[in-house]
């Protein structure tokens, strides 16, 4: 066992875990981004960066499956040289860190736009990231429980408000298909896949998989069932809103459910429940990648308690979450960022992994 | 043990303070059910001049409420571009305590935003627009396409104002249409969303959801607004605005309105008269309908863009006449009336048509819309010219009605 506080998650825990990571920041604005990116064709598109998911993520199972027990930095150090694995290590950590800071940072203003229009948002801030460190000190056999015990009523509230949703929805709004050129949707792909991001967490959270030989299943499994979910979400607005509208919207998710009437009307705002699904599913995007860079944190200092090491990226995280002025520049700077660093974590380093470990393999079997 | 009392401590103060931060008491807040925007202009000399920052009261309050010395005529800087018209259910109406049902105030200003800051100047409470019902636009505003798109963007933009409101707008001023005391439920406000609300509501006027307006001015800057008109003692939402690239180019009567919903295809169920002559005799019979399905069809054969709209409709007959030569159980009769019902709507359908094609040259019928989804070719060649090219294409009518039942005589 490589830390003495923690033990195994299942494979069904790690699906989970992988489902709510996807899951979170970029449902409000996709429908949208869909749009701009392919027009009304934009489920092709997500179908498209589904599959070319799953097929990275077979990569990351495989690396899993590779080294059972093994953490994503002793992988590093065997396949790629020490030295290599300390720089592409720190490169991993930023990503994680950074992503949580974006993931924070929205997550405060999304709040403040619907919820506390009068709360500092720092305050929002440095609240739910000590909610998170709670939870991150555990490790990640409390959030693998966590996240399996979430799972299943968040699926029926958040289907529930859909079907409620259906009912001002306008199929045809959904027509015409196929008409984007081919060369725009392939174009298209890689926002497809970043809005996939969240399943290399298994990277980093392999070692504890109870079952290492069945790690090729979570990445397909778990992008499959986000598939699923985006295309009825992505259709659901659209039938609702309209394209036109849709784009209009910052967070039109939010919109879809604001023209729902509710018989009796005791309730006023749907969107107030939507959004308190939606607080969960990002709390739950937060804490796996806060604990992923912890953990990688933890490794290079070679610490053994998370208890401190979690404090540890709290002061970047915060920073990063008030590092920009404005709703633009944050979108604007977190497509640069995840450019940058996405990219390197999610396809770059798995693929060096992968084809070094091939290599050696084939060494081994002609030395044998 | 010492644990145990930081726990304690810890949950108690969770518990005990959980919603105090910025909270508002209920009678702190003033609601507005329902907001009248206005383009302001000065009024006329010798006229009863309303004042910026006095209390300006509901209409059998305003002379007492004018206080002399603060009466000024807002001067007409670029400031005050708009009036707006606040209605606030009066809470002390409610238990009892005071004989005005509204709080109507009425103020001048740039902006909706700031209007409503500068509101506060003059209001002991917090305005909040969070349970607003009804938005009435005034004429002058909806007929400057500039200032109405900055209302429609105030009003989208705003996260507490939702999309299920009702618009309406009036022609004339919007404030006279929210400074009306109906009879039925004085509280205006609640009386305007109510009439919106009705499950009965007549197709005489359109759904008016703002949702919908929003969706439909988004795509190609056209929509109806339904109009609302102030009486006496009661407001009357039925006829509609048409709104051309964000600007109203004319009004659709009540008839008219219908026969758009009806295209459209979001008619609510409602009826129609007609008249039944036979050999001797000549019958008034009303028809109740339920408009069930508008189909558009384009005609591919043709070179020029023809339209074949199709509806069907499913009714009942009201009235026939006591003791008549000819009962209703005679398929022939109930033919006949069928025949006469599609010919109305037809008629009607024919002249609201021809209206927006060649009076407003506006397409508000959701021709644009079906082209551009079961059509997506045709229409990227015809999208860019379509406000040249609709008033010219071809539309046929075609109506299929059934009756299906007759009441409980002959």
């Amino acid at each position: 066992m490589m830390y003495s506080n923690n033990d195994k998650i299942s494979i069904p825990q790690m699906v989970n875990i992988s489902i709510l990571t996807m899951i979170g920041i970029g449902v409000l604005t996709l429908p949208r981004r869909l749009l701009e990116e392919a027009g009304t064709d934009g489920w092709l598109v997500l179908i498209l960066g589904g599959l070319v998911g799953i097929v990275v993520s077979l990569t990351h199972g495989y690396i899993v499956k590779s080294f059972p027990g093994k953490s994503f930095f002793q992988i590093l150090s065997l396949t790629l040289t020490r030295p290599i694995a300390y720089i592409v290590a720190i490169y991993t950590i930023v990503y994680f860190i950074g992503m949580t800071g974006y993931v924070v940072r929205l997550f405060a203003m999304i709040i403040r736009e619907f919820l506390l229009p009068r709360t500092p948002p720092q305050l929002v801030i440095f609240s739910v990231l000590f909610v998170s460190l709670y939870l991150v000190r555990e490790g990640i056999e409390v959030l693998g429980r966590m996240a399996e015990v979430i799972i299943v009523p968040l699926t029926v509230v958040i289907l529930a408000l859909f079907i409620i949703s259906w009912g001002n929805a306008e199929v045809s709004n959904l027509l015409p298909v196929f008409q984007t050129p081919f060369v725009e949707i392939i174009k298209a792909v890689p926002f497809a896949l970043f809005s996939f991001l969240g399943f290399e967490v298994l990277l980093i959270f392999g070692g504890f998989v109870d079952e290492p030989v069945k790690s090729m299943k979570v990445g397909p499994i778990a992008i499959f069932i986000v598939l699923l979910a985006y295309l009825i979400l992505n259709a659901s607005t659209l039938a609702t809103l309209g394209a036109q509208q849709t784009e209009n919207l910052i967070w039109p998710l939010v919109g879809t459910f604001d023209t729902i009437d509710f018989p009796g009307a005791f309730i006023e705002n749907v969107e107030v429940f939507i959004m308190g699904v939606w607080i969960i599913t990002v709390f739950m995007t937060m804490v796996p990648l806060h604990l992923a860079g912890t953990m990688l944190i933890m490794e290079l200092a070679g610490g053994k308690e998370y208890n401190y090491y979690a404090l540890l990226p709290l002061p970047f995280i915060t920073l990063l979450s008030i590092w920009d002025d404005s709703i633009a520049d944050v979108y604007e700077n977190l497509g640069s960022f995840s450019d940058y660093t996405a990219y390197g974590v999610v396809i770059l380093i798995p693929l060096g992994i992968f084809i070094s470990t091939v290599m050696k393999r084939r060494k081994k079997d002609k030395a044998a | 043990m010492r644990k145990q009392i930081i726990l304690w401590i810890i949950l108690t103060i969770t518990i005990a303070l959980t919603g105090c931060w910025d909270s508002i008491e209920i009678d702190q807040r003033g609601y507005v059910m329902s907001l009248g925007i206005d383009k302001y202009e000065i009024p006329p000399p010798g006229e009863v001049v309303e004042e910026e920052d006095g209390p300006e009261e509901d209409g059998d309050m305003e002379e007492e409420a004018a206080v002399p010395t603060a009466a000024r005529i807002p001067e007409d800087s670029p400031r005050n571009r708009f009036s707006f018209t606040y209605v606030i259910p009066n809470v002390e109406f409610l238990v009892g305590e005071s004989e005005n049902p509204n709080i109507v105030y009425n103020t001048v200003g740039q902006n909706l935003y700031s209007a409503s800051r500068i509101l506060t100047t003059r209001l002991n409470k917090q305005v909040f627009f969070g349970h607003m019902k009804v938005l009435v636009i005034g004429e002058d505003v909806a007929r400057d396409a500039h200032m109405f798109r900055e209302i429609l963007d105030a009003i989208e933009r705003d996260a507490f104002i939702s999309r299920r409101i009702s618009v309406a707008i009036a022609p004339g001023l919007a404030r006279e249409v929210l400074e009306v005391e109906p009879l039925v439920n004085p509280m205006t406000g609640q009386f305007m969303a109510d009439l919106f609300r009705n499950k009965d509501r007549s197709p005489r006027s359109g759904g008016g959801i703002m949702g919908d307006v929003l969706q439909d001015l988004h795509r190609w800057g056209n929509a109806v607004i339904p109009r609302a008109i102030a009486g006496e003692e009661d407001i009357k939402v039925a006829g509609s605005a048409v709104i051309k690239d964000y600007r109203l180019v004319g009004w659709l009567g009540e008839v008219e309105t219908r026969a758009l919903e009806i295209i459209r295809g979001t008619a609510r169920p409602g009826g129609l008269t007609v008249i039944h002559e036979s050999q001797d005799d000549e019958h008034i019979v009303p028809v109740d309908l339920v408009y069930l399905s508008s189909k558009f069809h384009l005609d591919e054969d043709s070179d020029t863009i023809r339209i074949k709209a199709e509806f069907s409709t499913d009714g009942q007959v009201e009235q026939f006449f006591f003791d008549p030569q000819h009962n209703l159980l005679e398929p022939q009769l109930i033919r006949e009336l069928e025949a006469l019902v599609c010919k109305k709507l037809e008629k009607e359908m024919l002249t609201t048509i021809q209206k927006l094609q060649k009076e407003f040259q506006v397409d508000v019928l959701g021709i644009d819309h079906y082209l551009s989804k079961y059509h997506p070719g045709l229409w990227a060649e015809v999208e860019e010219d379509w406000q040249e090219i609709f008033p010219n294409i071809e539309i046929e009518v075609d109506v299929s009605t059934r009756i299906r039942r007759v009441g409980l005589t002959k």
